[in-house]
């Protein structure tokens, strides 16, 4: 039985030495079976071992039909037109083997900004600043575009590969650039969250599609808040990939390896991005926790650990580079704990439960893994020796904030550090219905500055610094409402001049620099800021 | 109303209540807003006055990008870029250093110097002045790359044959040329950045001089106007007449006057976001032999009595408008 699970892998594997191709081939793998979600899970983490419940039942009905797996999507349609869609045959065993089940929840998101600089998420842009309309000004958001669907799958045993999958989906799909607001808010296009499947053999697990990034041990150590998930400062993030995970326990200690070949982080790579981790969970030390606005489960006390290292190559900075080429790399390091100060035994009485999350991240050239932050950096401007009008642009081939060129025209990468601490309690009322939380990160780059032309100083930001206070009361065990204050503070990289004194700015010398204030770069003042201050309300109902 | 819905909407108005009283703390606190009888006079900063604009930042803009922002059909958009590190500076290695200076560019400016004066038939001119000293900073690249080099003239027009001067002194030369031609950047200097000794620092002088004039009444509380003899009206409205109406409340107690943009406006449209001036009412000399404030010319125009010549140029002849921030002098 061994060697078709290792056949299995070693198929997988070749995808990595082939990814050039993984777009076709996504199609036959996309016909893999799933599973249900677990309830042990918690409400922002697909069910990743969802075929389980139905692996065992298959286990015993020992399923001999052949594996169906080649079947494409043209394939199934022709079968369906020839049959009634329920009369359709299972790709291999019974029909009552395979599980299939919906899961996700309606939202409802009622948000009041101080400033007018996020969309629905406290998304990592520049904070308007005061004294301009947009940031003297509030803007109030109802949305409902979190709601999210999902199925999972679980396949009946074959062989002893257990097989699962799960398409998630929400609507946060991107609109058109000329679309109005009010159709990329009440329409809602549909947006991929997860779509992989996962085979589950005697040596190792696969995973294989779109989920977390395993740098972070996203979906492990996620703080408990009504606002949307990441937070600032939050490795939050999700990519095609095709992981093996292998777990070992020793008693109660269960130690998860894992290894990934990930989406490149630049556009134009040749390389993909490798991952890994490690993680400890101690199954005898349990707590309630919940990933962001979710439901809470019985999680272990657990320590992560998690790397990730890219390659970027980009045209040379100037004009014509023909073929040449700059190179420089990535690399991250993550680190996460979840620890429940007060246990639970099961999450039936979860009452009086506190749980603390953390994480420290710390890296170059991973400014993705934050939800879409960037700092503000942009690549300049080319030099413009020929004078050309319009002048030369340089044509990048890797998002912005990952790396730019130097005062020297050196391909750089952008440092950033990053911690993230929550904590989360269920009050002793109603078996825990109403919880609190709160949440504080600081995300800061020590050389984003230095790579950002002195103009542009006041078009980024070094450093963020989030707060969060979280009330959440459960109306039914599905049903749950909660409130959220969040504020957040940006340093831009400019420096102010000294705070109005009045009294100080005298006209007295009468010789062309009246009342002069020495404006320089880096002295003379402080660095400018801005904050943003949201109050959140939320209503969701899980299924 | 069932009680959900009624739940629902007392939930979101409190959301809308508590975020009332959060936002960012302004820059520039309000100032009086007592009003008082019509202002006529001039009026300047002075010492125990002042000024207050807010940290504005206005991202730099490339023309030389204005062709190609624009892509072909089907062809994706170009990725927004951050400034020049050069600044605009195009160097070579030909007998000028510099063949395309570098832009004078500055940001959080401030109000150093301001005359407003109101005039009896009904007319009011401004002439504000931006100040401050700011530095250039230009990278070894931009200094060497193009050819570039230290031991050549500083002056190649004037003097050819000049004493060699290392490249941040040929620079000077032609920064300092460039910012005295256009009225408003002044003193350059030029010397080898210690963090990048290949590259140079410039430091400049800024002072320009701007500002709007037209008409002006008074208004009351309700946006009414007030009858020349009123005592109470407490905003001023100017009407420039070549843009839109301005507003700001003000506060005149004995030499004092405080003028503030009304709801959160800029004073004058000031693009460098003035929003407050406090100012010291002037007493023209008109008889110290010299044009002192308050006078158009020599002891005459303004609050003298004797009118000033025809030819006699004003004491502040404001320029159309004031440069806004980080703007290069080739688009003032």
């Amino acid at each position: 039985m061994k060697y078709r699970a290792l056949s299995a892998l070693a198929i997988s594997i070749s995808l990595v030495g082939v990814h050039a191709h993984a777009q076709d081939d996504d199609e036959d793998l996309a016909a893999s079976p799933g599973g249900k979600p677990s309830e042990s899970k918690k409400a922002d983490e697909p069910p990743a071992d969802a075929g389980k419940d139905a692996a065992k039942q298959e286990d015993a009905a020992k399923a001999k039909a052949e594996p169906r797996a080649e079947v494409s999507p043209a394939d199934t349609s022709v079968s369906t037109a020839a049959e009634p869609a329920s009369q359709r045959p299972p790709v291999y065993g019974k029909r009552g083997d395979w599980n299939i089940t919906p899961y996700g929840y309606a939202r409802l998101d009622a948000i009041e900004d101080s400033t007018q600089s996020f969309e629905d998420g406290i998304q990592p842009n520049l904070i308007a600043r005061v004294g301009t309309y947009k940031g003297d000004h509030r803007r109030t958001i109802f949305t409902a575009r979190d709601s999210r669907l999902g199925i999972a799958v679980g396949a009946p045993t074959f062989e002893g590969i257990k097989s699962s999958a799960v398409v998630e989906l929400d609507f946060y799909g991107l609109t058109p650039t000329d679309a109005r607001k009010h159709d990329s808010v009440v329409f809602g296009p549909v947006r991929i969250r997860h779509a992989y499947f996962k085979l589950e053999t005697s040596v190792v697990d696969v995973i294989a599609g779109q989920y977390y990034d395993l740098f972070g041990w996203n979906g492990s150590f996620y703080p408990a808040t009504v606002g949307y998930l990441g937070v600032p400062a939050q490795v939050y993030h999700r990519n095609p990939q095709l992981r093996i995970e292998k777990k070992i326990h020793l008693g109660d200690t269960e130690i998860t390896a894992a290894v990934a070949a990930v989406r490149p982080g630049q556009r134009d790579s040749g390389v993909p991005d490798g991952e890994a981790g490690i993680k400890f969970a101690f199954n005898g030390w349990n707590g309630a926790a919940m990933a962001g606005f979710g439901r809470p489960s019985l999680s272990a006390l657990s320590i992560g650990v998690s790397g990730l290292y890219r390659r970027f190559e980009a045209p040379a900075f100037r004009n014509q580079p023909g073929s040449l080429a700059v190179r420089t790399n990535g690399w991250g390091v993550a680190a996460q704990a979840l620890l429940p100060v007060i246990p639970i035994k099961d999450i039936e009485h979860h009452g009086n439960a506190l749980t603390l999350t953390g994480e420290f991240s710390t890296g170059t050239g991973i400014a993705d893994m934050y939800t879409f932050m960037d700092g503000g950096s942009r690549f300049p401007l080319l030099p413009n020796p020929q004078k050309a009008d319009p002048a030369f642009q340089y044509q990048a081939n890797v998002d912005p904030g990952l790396v730019t060129f130097d005062r020297n025209s050196v391909l750089k990468t952008i440092n950033w550090r990053a911690v993230v601490a929550g904590a989360q309690y269920y009050l002793p009322v109603g078996n825990g219905r109403i919880w609190l939380s709160g949440t504080y990160s600081r995300v800061w780059s020590d050389n984003l500055r230095d790579l950002t032309p002195f103009v542009s100083w006041g078009a980024i930001f070094t450093k963020m610094d989030y707060i969060d206070a979280n009330l959440g009361f459960d109306i039914t065990p599905a049903a749950v409402a909660g409130l959220s204050f969040q504020t957040v503070h940006q340093q831009f990289g400019d420096v102010t001049s000294p705070d109005p004194v009045y009294g100080t700015m005298a006209d007295t010398s009468g010789n062309g620099k009246v009342g002069s204030i020495p404006t320089v770069p880096g002295t003379g003042g402080k660095f400018a800021g801005a904050r943003n201050n949201r109050v959140q309300l939320s209503m969701a109902l899980f299924f | 109303m069932n009680k959900s819905s009624a739940l629902s909407s007392a939930l979101v108005g409190a959301v809308a209540l508590i975020t009332a009283g959060c936002t960012q703390t302004p820059r520039c606190q309000e100032l009086g807003s007592c009003g008082g009888p019509d202002p006529v006079g001039s009026w300047v900063l002075a010492p125990g006055y002042g000024s207050c604009n807010e940290d504005l930042y206005v991202s730099q803009t490339d023309p030389r990008l204005v062709g190609a922002e624009v892509p072909a059909a089907r062809v994706p958009a170009i990725d927004p870029a951050l400034w020049d590190w050069c600044d605009s500076l195009v160097t070579s290695g030909g007998t000028h250093l510099v063949v395309v200076s570098a832009g004078f560019v500055y940001s959080d400016p401030r109000t150093g110097s301001a005359t407003v004066r109101f005039k009896h038939d009904g007319t009011f001119s401004a002439g504000l002045t931006v100040t401050g000293t700011y530095l250039l900073d230009f990278p070894a690249l931009c200094m060497r790359e193009f050819g570039g080099m230290d031991g050549r003239a500083a002056d190649p027009d004037n003097d050819p044959n000049g004493a060699p001067v290392n490249i941040c002194k040929q620079l000077e030369t032609a920064q300092r040329r460039t910012g005295t031609n256009t009225g408003a950047y002044f003193n350059t200097t030029c010397d080898k950045n210690p963090s990048d000794p290949q590259g140079c620092l410039c430091a400049f002088d800024l002072t320009a001089t701007g500002g709007p004039s037209g008409l002006y009444q008074l208004l009351d509380s309700n946006g009414n106007v007030c009858p020349p003899t009123a005592t109470n009206c407490n905003t001023l409205q100017f009407l420039p007449q070549t843009t839109f109406p301005q507003k700001a409340t003000f506060c005149m107690t004995g030499d004092s006057l405080e003028l503030t943009g009304t709801d959160g406006a800029y004073l004058f449209d000031n693009s460098t976001g003035l929003r407050t001036l406090k100012l010291k009412k002037v007493v023209a000399n008109c008889t110290d032999g010299a044009q002192g404030p308050g006078e158009d010319g020599v002891d005459c125009g303004g609050d003298c009595p004797n009118a000033c010549a025809a030819a006699m140029p004003p004491a502040t002849t404001p320029p159309a408008t004031t440069p806004p921030a980080t703007t290069p002098p080739a688009t003032m």
